[in-house]
């Protein structure tokens, strides 16, 4: 242990052993500071549901261009009214909205409002416009539109 | 130079004391009278600028997603959390000059420090205006077709 102590050969290595160990520290910090950076703006980016209330939306414009077909089939084949099938069909979908948003923890609500048509009259040239109410909950953001318009005829 | 290495003189014990007595204060002295500025302000200094921009970006990437998606009739909010401090400073955010300037400002309460976001133009469109403390507890953001 004495001859240990005694030798004094090799200052350089000692020495450099220390530049190195302070330049491992400041890259330390300085990664420290990268892994901070960008935290809140990319949570948001990611936390925001966007595109589920878009989906929800544009859901809702297909199927409301889907139901008016349907019940101008079911009213040609059936003597049920074109806005009577209309509705039921639509209530059948707001269920299976529900459901299917309730799976991930969400409240929405689709319900219809009225069917607008230019004549008065319930015939496949006639409906071009359905008001539609969509209401989005996941606890943080509320969507609301109330109506939502949406044009079937196209 | 083989000399100058080889040569073990050097000044009397005494003398090194001194000199290595008054270097040490001296260096003590200069540390103590900068340490606040060495070790608080300067780190806090590069924590705030990041963190400000950062948080500045969330609220510009928020409200650029609310407008992508904005009901025609209706309206939509959304809570959002903000840390109560950026380094040692509280601060708030403040959307009113981004009618004139597409610009989100946050300031720092204590120091004054700004950061300056870029909305992406949607404030010609659409006027955006409102403040949030960072200390107060709920913050949102609201859209009305109807105001």
């Amino acid at each position: 242990m004495g001859s240990l102590r005694k030798d004094t050969k090799g200052q350089w290595i000692a020495l450099s052993g220390l530049v190195i160990s302070l330049i491992l520290i400041g890259l330390a910090v300085l990664a420290n500071q990268a892994i901070l950076a960008g935290y809140h703006s990319s949570n948001a980016a990611l936390e925001f549901p966007k595109e589920n209330i878009r989906e929800l939306n544009l859901h809702t414009h297909d199927n409301a261009r889907m139901i008016r077909s349907m019940s101008f089939y079911i009213n040609s084949t059936t003597n049920e009214t074109v806005p009577d099938a209309f509705d039921q069909l639509f209530d059948n979908y707001s269920i299976q909205m529900k459901k299917l948003y309730a799976v991930h923890g969400e409240v929405v609500d689709v319900s219809m409002v009225s069917i607008n048509s230019t004549t008065g009259k319930y015939t496949m040239d006639d409906i071009d416009m359905v008001l539609v109410n969509i209401t989005y909950d996941d606890g943080i953001t509320h969507y609301v539109a109330e109506p939502e318009l949406i044009e079937v005829n196209k | 130079m083989k000399r100058f290495f080889a040569d073990e003189k050097g000044v009397s014990l005494l003398f090194e004391y001194i000199l290595f007595s008054l270097i040490c204060i001296g260096f003590f002295m200069i540390v103590s009278v900068n340490s606040d500025e060495i070790f608080m302000h300067t780190p806090n200094e590069v924590v705030m600028e990041n963190e400000m921009s950062d948080i500045g970006n969330m609220m510009s990437t928020m409200i650029t997603d609310m407008y992508l998606i904005l009901p025609a009739n209706g309206r939509i909010d959304t809570e959002y959390n903000l840390p109560p401090k950026v380094g040692t400073e509280t601060y708030i955010i403040n959307a009113d000059i981004a009618y004139t300037d597409q610009i989100i400002e946050l300031v720092s309460s204590d120091s004054g420090k700004k950061i300056r976001v870029t909305i992406g133009g949607i404030a010609t469109t659409m006027p955006i205006n409102g403040t949030a403390s960072s200390s107060s507890t709920n913050h949102m953001i609201s859209y009305d077709s109807r105001r």
